[in-house]
């Protein structure tokens, strides 16, 4: 899958980056400073490298964990976010990461320990309270996990913190790490979906929303708790009927009773990252509509995104209580695949 | 498109032979040679040369292209007449690195490369030296992604083996003994540089507009934006005939008209 890995020379001998780099006992490794010099340059093709994404090896010294928006959440009073990897596996053409990212290569920040020591921090600040730690922001969580070992870093590292509380957002199918260990109350798998014709025009390489429902079936029968993000809505011809196909798939095998939270939210995406992303795919029809823009975010036109978001919530709301649901904006924004 | 660049006009020679190339621009201060799709140049040896060389083969060229690097260098660990596709290049002179994105199968030989600005006879173990890699690699990304910029080099000298002793017909020699790696690497970059440029759909028709309206250089935009539009979002739609039908005569007629079709055309969707 990789068969050229950028190393930076500091990492020379860390265990975990030696661990990765066995993986892939083919590739060639490229020694840099800083990830920086290979990630940022300025005339790379988002595009062409995502044929092909290389992996980088580094440590992220600062802004490891941050806090999430205002308003952002699910239910939680203190939210943050981080960052393990920069980049997906997949391929999904509304995703804004093309548009803030010049370079397609993942990004894998082995320095996971740095990333405890700063919740730990946290959980310190907000003595008493639950804290949400959200990952999945600037890539998938466990599309990767196999080779990051993310999972199996993170997980006992929650074991021993009932107070914090993680979220894992994944597009993937890739749960073995969590079903070989027991449940944790405190770490929330969040499964992201479209309707499968829209999956299949604009996420390439996401398993099939069948496969995924079979993930999270066998997540829930041991006991993980799994929420539900549909997020982003995506406009279509016939968007109540396949979203209706899609609501009634899903509910048909997940435990409505046992999710821990549902959520929704249309397309959008900061304006500078979207005309990116445009110029990066002219030929891409999602590209070529019109969009309305909304205190610096593309969105779609108010009518339209009310629509939908009402027709869509209508359906939850059908399945799950009010009080499990939550409603994203551009305005108070989530971390999402 | 595909732009070579070499240092040497004996590292020139197997590539003009192997494309067929003919020399072209007789007064112009370097040696250029034009084929099918391709270019060639001549910078003469050194960095600053091979970046003019960039610029200068740019200007000359009406569409953009990939770019290919190809010439000798030396190395301590590989045998003389080996290729090496550089994954990263090293300013020794500044001390700047960059690394080339490598978005394509790579089955060959790969490895950093040093650009000196003086001949050397010492060898650091895992770096090849060039004299020229520093300069053409940022120059050609002024012009193109960084994914069609690429330097192969083709090991002449090392501690066994001294560059002293290499006249122009072992240059060669060990170049057209690469030749079917640099073929193939071109090929790569030409498929990778006709995929990255955008062939829209309706170009033929805005000419044709063109011709027959005036539109401002801001209305051509415009113009240009919409047939791009509509023909994503309404492949079906007769744009030529839709627009002689209205009647319209002036320019701001035809992009209204082509407006309200682009807003019918947004309410149907575009995917899914």
């Amino acid at each position: 899958m990789v068969d050229l890995i950028y190393r930076e020379s500091a990492l020379r001998g860390d265990a975990r980056a030696e661990s990765v780099l066995r993986r892939f006992p083919k590739a060639s490794v490229v020694e840099c400073e800083r990830y920086g010099e290979v990630f940022n340059p300025k005339a790379q093709n988002f595009r062409l490298q995502k044929k092909r994404p290389a992996l980088i090896l580094a440590r992220k010294h600062r802004r490891r964990v941050l806090p999430a928006p205002p308003g952002y959440g699910v239910g939680g009073a203190h939210n943050y976010y981080f960052s393990h990897m920069l980049n997906c596996v997949y391929d999904c053409r509304y995703c804004f990461l093309q548009g803030m990212f010049r370079s397609a290569h993942y990004v894998l920040f082995v320095n996971f320990e740095s990333f405890q020591r700063d919740m730990d921090a946290l959980l310190a600040r907000h003595a008493g309270g639950p804290v949400w730690f959200f990952s999945g922001y600037d890539c998938d969580s466990l599309a990767l996990d196999g080779m990051s070992g993310f999972a199996d870093a993170f997980l006992p590292f929650f074991a021993g913190r009932p107070r914090a509380f993680l979220e894992l957002r994944t597009k993937s199918t890739q749960v073995s790490a969590l079903l070989r260990r027991t449940a944790l109350p405190n770490v929330v798998t969040a499964f992201s979906f479209t309707p499968g014709e829209i999956s299949r025009a604009l996420e390439h390489g996401v398993p099939s929303i069948a496969k995924r429902i079979k993930a999270i079936a066998r997540l829930q029968r041991n006991g993980w708790p799994v929420a539900l993000r549909f997020d982003p809505l995506m406009d279509s011809a016939d968007f109540r009927g396949s979203y209706a196909r899609l609501f009634d798939a899903v509910f048909a095998v997940v435990d409505a009773g046992a999710l821990h939270s549902v959520s929704l939210g249309a397309f959008r995406m900061p304006r500078n990252f979207y005309k990116n992303t445009a110029r990066l795919f002219p030929d891409e029809p999602l590209f070529a509509r019109a969009y309305a823009t909304a205190g610096g975010v593309t969105v779609y036109p108010p009518q339209t995104e009310r629509a939908m978001v009402d027709f869509c919530a209508d359906k939850i709301l059908r399945h799950v209580p009010a009080q499990k649901f939550f409603h994203n904006t551009a305005a108070a924004d989530a971390p999402g695949v | 498109m595909l732009a070579f660049t070499t240092a040497l006009p004996s590292e020139a020679r197997p590539l003009i032979d192997a494309f067929r190339l003919k020399r072209i621009f007789h007064e112009a201060p370097f040696a250029i040679y034009q084929g099918d799709e391709v270019f060639l140049i001549v910078s003469g040896i050194g960095a600053v040369a091979s970046a003019c060389a960039v610029g200068f083969l740019r200007g000359q060229m009406d569409a953009p292209a990939a770019w290919l690097n190809v010439g000798i260098a030396g190395n301590a660990n590989l045998a003389v007449g080996e290729a090496m596709l550089a994954n990263k290049i090293t300013d020794a002179a500044g001390g700047r690195n960059w690394y080339p994105p490598r978005v394509f199968p790579w089955t060959g030989r790969d490895g950093a490369l040093v650009t000196v600005p003086r001949p050397r006879s010492t060898y650091a173990a895992g770096e090849a030296y060039d004299m020229e890699a520093a300069g053409f690699y940022p120059a050609a990304c002024r012009f193109a992604d960084a994914e069609l910029v690429q330097c192969l080099k083709i090991i002449s000298d090392g501690p066994l083996s001294s560059a002293s002793d290499l006249d122009k017909t072992a240059v060669a020699n060990l170049v057209h003994g690469r030749m079917e790696t640099v073929l193939q690497l071109a090929e790569i970059l030409q498929s990778l540089c006709a995929e990255s440029a955008y062939d829209w759909p309706n170009s033929a028709l805005y000419e044709k507009i063109l011709r027959q309206t005036r539109f401002s250089e801001a209305q051509k935009q415009q113009l240009k934006n919409h047939l791009r539009r509509l023909a994503l979002l309404a492949p079906q739609a007769d744009v030529g005939a839709m627009i002689s039908l209205t009647g319209a005569q002036s320019a701001g007629r035809i992009l209204r008209r082509l407006e309200a079709r682009l807003g019918a055309a947004s309410r149907d969707g575009g995917h899914g």
